[in-house]
This record gives structure tokens, sequence and C-alpha cells, in this order.
């Protein structure tokens, strides 16, 4: 594993440490406050600090595991200690020595943990097209990420705009993808080891955003009706079976019709709702305008409805009806 | 006391005879009576009868849905239309309630014919039902409404005449396989041409037929369909001597030999004399005005 690049994890500990100085007997133990500034790979390197120590020449770390078996010593002669271990979780206990080499008492033993680097993202780490394809209502959504020392697989969790986990999900490479209805996500990525310890998590920078599609206006069939005398001449009109109007569409396999159907008499300008227009209970492609029967002004309002996309433009086509005779 | 005596006589004698001549009827044989003089003519009346006719088919029309005191208002107001009154509002009323207005419109077409006489009324529903009929001219609803009125209440000449020309032309366009015109153009030319029917006595239908064929089967015209649309109108403007004239003067032009000269100015002499079917004395002939300048 090569590192990217260092970033820097500060780990506070400042409670870890106790020591009793040998040459400082008189002198109340120092307390060095001790914190993770890097770790990296399988092995991290690590570094840690803490405040310095009046009259403190020599520095000791010791490294446990969680049974109590001494791992590493580490040895410094100031207050900041580099080396590179593992990730995981340790017992750790410091002391502090003078300029003779006399070493107070080991502070108390305090459970650490070296966490894997947190994935690197950046604005490219997102591709999608940004609108849902109408025939799935979801768009795909690609993540990518570069590596992290210390992880094995990383957590992704998209959240909603609720920030409810819509997906989650362990990964091992690198990238991830995502089918998701339209909406605004926020991905959260976590580093974690093979020992199951999870990095600080990072959120992507831009937040995911996924469009609904607007679905097209439904196209009305007008039936031509060519004069006799002057075949260039077109009058078109919705088709009529004996006498009713019958409202027929485009088909459009994504969505059905709905509407409805006014009524409005000669010289006035109120329309009163005669009819609703419903496909999908009409249970067909063609719809017959029953309540269009009695003569006078009509108006058809149509529009185009599916679950999960967003409803069409209206059309409306106003025509009359004659009566046969007076 | 007989010069009183002989006076009123004169006076009532005169009332009757006026009545009895100026009968709204027979006024409109009478050519070219305006629609003023109409309305002052006095005349005796049923109006109880056509009170009550119209107050009880008022009652008993659901749509309206009137009570006695509405419908008595306005049964009142229908009979003063006087004889046929309730009739003429009726059948106004029916046939724009059929089509689809506003019962409150119908109701005021219906007082509007119940004042007229039932020639008016005859060529409201005439002129409006072929007007806007699929089987017939197809028009909408406001061009077929507006036509009907010119053709009936606002119509100046006699309503008779109009009335004819308008069915004939309607038939002409609708039935005639000689005439080549789409249908709506066809409607164009009849409403421009029905404008000149006052100017010919018992109607202008015989005379156009005449005049459409010999333009349009006399291959020496050689004027097309839409030529001939325009040129129609343009010649009936002049009155019923204006036809004749011009295809005489056209056959004249064609055929003789006493005098030569191409079709554009055969055209443009034959639409002169056109022109000056019509006199009008003391008009300045336009020649003449040029010349004086």
């Amino acid at each position: 594993m090569t590192l990217p690049r260092k970033s820097k994890i500060i780990f506070a500990a400042g409670m870890l440490l106790v020591l009793p100085m040998m040459g400082f007997a008189q002198e109340p133990a120092p307390s060095p406050n001790l914190k993770l500034i890097e770790s990296a790979g399988q092995k991290v390197p690590v570094e840690l600090e803490w405040e310095e120590i009046p009259g403190a020449r020599h520095y000791e770390l010791e490294f446990q595991d969680l049974s109590g078996k001494v791992l590493n010593t580490f040895k410094s002669t100031s207050n900041v200690f580099k080396f590179k271990f593992r990730v995981g979780k340790y017992i750790v206990r410091s002391r502090v020595g003078d300029v003779r080499k006399v070493f107070g008492d080991w502070s108390e033993a305090t459970e650490f943990a070296i966490q894997p680097k947190p994935a690197f993202v950046n604005s490219k780490s997102v591709t999608t097209a940004g609108v849902i394809d109408p025939k799935t209502l979801t768009s795909e959504v690609a993540l990518r990420w570069g590596e992290a020392p210390g992880a094995a697989e990383f957590r992704v969790r998209i959240l909603n705009e609720k920030k409810e986990v819509v997906k989650e999900t362990t990964v091992k490479g690198f990238s991830y993808k995502a089918e998701l209805p339209a909406g605004v996500y926020t991905v959260e990525l976590t580093s974690m080891s093979a020992n199951g310890i999870a990095s600080e998590p990072v959120i992507l920078p831009e937040k995911v955003l996924i469009q609904s599609v607007q679905l097209p206006k439904p196209e009305i069939i007008f039936e031509e009706v060519v004069d006799a005398k002057n075949p260039e001449i077109k009058t078109r009109r919705l088709p009529q079976v004996n006498e009713t109007p019958v409202l027929r569409l485009n088909p459009n396999s994504l969505s059905e019709p709905v509407g409805y159907l006014e009524y409005c008499y000669f010289f006035s300008e109120e329309w009163q709702r005669v009819g609703d227009i419903n496909a999908k209970v009409a249970g067909s492609k063609e719809i017959f305008l029953e309540s269009a029967k009695k003569p006078g002004r009509y108006r058809l309002t149509v529009w185009a409805e599916a679950r999960g996309l967003n409803k069409s433009e209206s059309v409306t086509y106003e025509f009359v009806v004659k009566p046969t005779a007076y | 006391m007989r010069c009183t005596l002989f006076f009123v006589a004169f006076c009532f004698v005169g009332r009757v005879s006026a009545i009895e001549v100026k009968s709204p009827h027979e006024r409109e044989n009478t050519y070219k009576a305006s629609i003023s003089e109409e309305k002052a003519i006095a005349k005796p009346c049923e109006s109880f009868n056509e009170f009550k006719a119209t107050y009880e088919k008022l009652l008993s029309e659901g749509d309206l849905s009137l009570n006695e005191q509405t419908a008595a208002r306005l049964a009142l107001r229908v009979s003063r239309g006087c004889d046929g009154a309730s009739n003429r509002f009726f059948k106004a009323y029916e046939m724009m309630k059929k089509t689809g207005v506003t019962l409150s419109k119908a109701v005021e077409v219906g007082l509007e014919f119940s004042a007229m006489d039932d020639d008016r009324l005859k060529n409201f529903n005439e002129v409006f039902s072929r007007m806007y009929l699929k089987n017939t001219f197809d028009f909408d609803f406001m061009t077929a409404y507006k036509v009907s009125f010119q053709l009936s209440r606002d119509y100046e000449g006699k309503a008779a005449d109009v009335r004819e020309d308008f069915i004939k032309l309607v038939r002409f366009c609708t039935k005639s396989d000689k005439v080549g015109l789409p249908l709506k153009q066809c409607a164009e030319l009849s409403l421009k041409l029905v404008e000149h029917t006052p100017k010919f006595p018992g109607g202008l239908y015989n005379s156009f037929e005449k005049f459409y064929n010999f333009l349009r089967s006399d291959k020496r015209m050689g004027i097309s369909v839409i030529e001939t649309m325009n040129l129609v109108p343009q010649i009936f403007a002049y009155g019923p001597k204006a036809p004749e004239n011009f295809q005489k003067s056209m056959e004249y032009s064609l055929t003789s030999n006493k005098i030569t000269i191409d079709h554009v100015n055969a055209m443009n002499l034959a639409l002169r004399l056109a022109r000056q079917s019509m006199a009008q004395i003391g008009a300045e002939d336009l020649d003449d005005v040029a010349a004086k300048k």
C-alpha cells in the first residue's frame, strides 16, 4: 500500500500517562497529553505527541496487546514519537526519564486504537447522469475513492435528505455503483480495517442530486376531414363514433393520460366539469366522451401521469358539439 | 258641428286605412321598407291569447324553472309582440337552447324575435341553421349567429327575398357539382352576394346562376374559380342589369368583327359597362374628372 497523502488524526489521550519521575521525587508526576498524529498502511506510520514535561529528557511508550503481552517499546528524547504500527487496539502506557535516564513509574495502562486512514475523496468521486431513466425510475450513481492506509474494506452509506440511510453496504474495492431514485443524497464513506476498526467517516464533498423526469405531453390524435371540393382544405376534429367524440392518444408506455372534460354554454365564461378522464380506469386507449353529447362548447384537458415521474404539462382542446338538426 | 263630425270621421277613416294598408305582413312586401317605419305602425293584437300561451308554456318549461311572477312578467313582455309573438319567442328560444346558448341569452333572442314579424324569425332560423349545421356550411357559432342577425333582425330589405336567395345559394354550394368551390369559399361568396339582394327585386339567385354558368362554362372567358369569386359580387354590386351588360359586352368583344380588342381590354370594357348599369344621376364620370385635371 502506498500513502497518497498524509492526513492528521489527532487523538487526545491526555490522561493516559501519569509519570512519577525518579529524579523529581518531590515533584508531582508529569501528565503528558498523548495525541495520535497519523497512521498509514497495514502497518501505519504513527506519530504521537504529548506535552513537554519540564526536566524530562527521555520518553518511553509501551504497546501491549489486549492480553497484556508487550509488543513494543518506543523510546524518544523528545515529546514526539514517530513509528510504524499495525492498525488495531492496544494497551498503552508511558513514562519519562531525567537526564540520568532515571525513569519514573509507568503511567496507568489505557486502551488505545490505531485507526485506518479515511478514504481519499474529492469532487470527482461521484458520477451520475443526474436524471432518472424513465423506464427504471432510477439513475445509476458511480462512487470512486482512493486507497486508505490500514483499510481492508469500506463501508458506504447513502443517506437521503431526511438523513435516513437508503443504502448501506461494505465494499472491498474502491468503487461502488447504486441505482437511486430522484432525490438529494449524502454519501458517507468509512474505511474498515481487517479486524473491524473503523476510521472516522468521511462525507463526499458534494451532494448527489438526481432529478426526476417530466413526462412528455400526451398527443391527441385528430381525424382530418377533407373538403370534398378541394382536397387541400382539411379541418381536424376528434374522431367520432356514432356521433360521440372519442379521445385517442398516441401510446406512451410510461404513463396513462388523466384529465377532465368541461362544458360551457355559448355566451358564458363559466366552465362546468362534466366528466373525468382516466385511461387506466377506462382500461382502453380509446375514451368515449359520452358526456359530450349535449350541444355547446367543450374543453378537454389532459396530461400524463406516472408514479415516480413529474406529470406532464397539460394539453387542452376546445371543440363544439352541434345539433344534428333543428 | 258638421265640420267637427266630418273631421272626426276623416280621422277615423284615415286610421283604418292606415291599418289596412300598412299591416306588417304587407309592409314586408314593400321594397326597402325601413325597420323604424315598421315599428311605428299600430295594429290590433290578441294580446291576452299571446300572454296566456306564453305564460303557460313558460311554467311548464323545466329548464327555465320560473315562478309564476317571473313567468307572468316575461309573458307580458312577449305578448307586446302582438299576434304570433308567443310562437316566435319559443321558436327562437328553442333554437338557441338546442344550440347550447345560455338560457338567459336564449330568452333574450326569443324576446327580440317575439317583437318582429314571422318573416324575420324565419330568416333567422333558416340562415342560422344553414350557417351552423355540419351538413351545410358548418360555420362557427359566432359567425353563424352574427350573419343570421344581419340577414334577419338587421336586414333592411325584403326579408323573404334575402332568405330565398340565401337558401338557394346554400343549395347551389352544397349540391351543385358544377360549383368547383370549396364550401367555405362558396359560403363567403353567398354572403357577399346577398348584400346586394335589395337591388334585385324578387332576389338575385336566378341572375347569379346564369351569370356564374356563363363565367365558368364559356371557355372564351378563361377565368379561374378565384377570379370568378371576386368578380361576381363586384358585378352584382351594380344591380340587376350589371351581369347582363357584362355578359353582352364580353360576347360582343370576343365574337364581333366590328370591334378589335384583346381579352384584357374586353374585360375592362365589360367591367366598365357593368359599373354603368346603375345610373347615378349627377355623378361625374371618372374620365371626365381625369380630363378636367
